[in-house]
């Protein structure tokens, strides 16, 4: 009896093996995967804080980390799909987030190796978990750190928060299967409560124009280089004058149609990862690689590289 | 003397101002206080940078660098004249 159970134990793992190199043959690389874990700070600032849930686990029940957690993984996929990249280092990064960090706290923030999310004061901020494109800026922030950074103060700093803006907004995008004219180009729609007058904290269609509101002022995001704005808080208003280089993504994505990732994201990713671009760039140079990357990637003379170049013009930075 | 915060994810600013007179514990938590020993910021993503200003003296700290003495007057004048 028991040898007879070996016996068919041992065919039907022979059949079972059979099966499965028909139906799933080996594949050539390893498959790539979200990995995963969320924490909570439970209103303290200690990171990373109790682990509520991970890679694989079932939803926690705590809204805030199951939105993260779904975000998280769209935004992976979102890299690994549009560019190839497994994860935000390229190698595979465990993907770390707390929720509940301090009490009452207004932001969310990438820490460097692990993302960072507080409640929002429920008297301006309803939620930073809810809008995927949050997630997706954020973590924007640790590919650019990984790909060599960019300096975080004046245009190089500027130049970083609009790349996460960029690549935030194309998670969402990519998540809703949206073209360019059909996006809302819009970053943090969802955020404020109703309380406050304005649709998002920015738009990178139309830069200034995302709130007005007696107690938070008007949207001082300029869209031009003639109104960038000199200022010493905010390491140099970077999160101001993200609205030119922001501008000029929107009009080179427009213009040349379709899903914003696949081309004009394209060019921003290689040029963000070439490992050639100056950690202190400055919108010129920026610019000016953004469309030596378009002329090789479709062509010196393309419609492609003339949109880029185009784009930047409009918004007074001209490429060398 | 007052406290001016701007970046964060949102890059709202917010200024709160309040007369150290008018609040002992203000006052008592700015002798506790040495502005001229705050580190130079270290710019990073998204985390709020604080302008702070104690009648002619000011200085600008970073977030992850608002501790002890300085963290609790920052808070209380947040809260008090935000």
């Amino acid at each position: 009896m028991v040898q007879r159970t070996l016996t068919l134990d041992h065919e039907q793992r022979r059949t079972r093996v059979a099966a499965q190199l028909i139906a799933q043959p080996p594949p050539a690389t390893t498959p790539v995967a979200a990995n995963r874990t969320l924490h909570d700070a439970a209103h303290k600032e200690t990171l990373p804080g109790r682990t509520v849930r991970a890679e694989g686990a079932p939803a926690t029940g705590d809204q805030q980390a199951d939105e993260v957690y779904d975000w998280l993984g769209v935004t992976f996929d979102f890299y690994n799909t549009a560019y190839g990249r497994n994860s935000i280092d390229g190698g595979g990064l465990p993907l770390v987030a707390t929720v509940h960090y301090s009490v009452d706290y207004d932001n969310a923030f990438w820490e460097g190796s692990q993302m960072v999310y507080g409640d929002g004061d429920q008297q301006i901020f309803k939620t930073f978990t809810g809008p995927l494109d949050v997630t997706g800026h954020e973590l924007t922030h640790g590919v650019t750190q990984y790909s060599g950074g960019l300096d975080y103060n004046g245009q190089s700093g500027a130049l970083n928060e609009s790349v996460s803006d960029v690549f935030g907004s194309l998670v969402k995008q990519y998540h809703l299967g949206q073209t360019a004219d059909q996006a809302d180009w819009l970053i943090g729609q969802g955020m404020f409560t109703d309380a406050v007058n304005g649709v998002a904290l920015r738009s990178m269609k139309a830069p200034g124009t995302a709130y007005d509101d007696p107690a938070l002022g008007k949207d001082p995001q300029p869209a031009q280089m003639a109104d960038y704005v000199e200022t010493d808080s905010d390491n140099g208003g970077v999160h101001i004058n993200s609205g030119i280089p922001n501008h000029a993504f929107y009009l080179a994505a427009t213009t040349l149609g379709g899903h914003a990732w696949e081309k004009a994201g394209r060019v921003w990713y290689d040029t963000l990862t070439s490992k050639k671009l100056p950690s202190g760039a400055d919108f010129v140079t920026f610019a000016s690689m953004t469309y030596a990357t378009a002329g090789t990637l479709f062509g010196v003379n393309s419609t492609e590289s003339d949109a880029v170049r185009e784009a930047w013009a409009t918004v007074g930075v001209k490429v060398t | 003397m007052a406290v001016t915060r701007s970046g964060g994810f949102a890059g709202l600013v917010r200024r709160a101002e309040v007369d150290s007179a008018d609040h002992p514990t203000v006052a008592g938590l700015i002798g506790d206080v040495r502005l001229d020993d705050v580190p130079e910021p270290r710019p990073q993503p998204d985390r709020y940078v604080y302008d702070i200003e104690i009648g002619d003296h000011s200085a600008q700290v970073g977030e992850a660098d608002l501790h002890g003495p300085l963290r609790e007057l920052v808070d209380h004048v947040m809260t008090l004249g935000g």
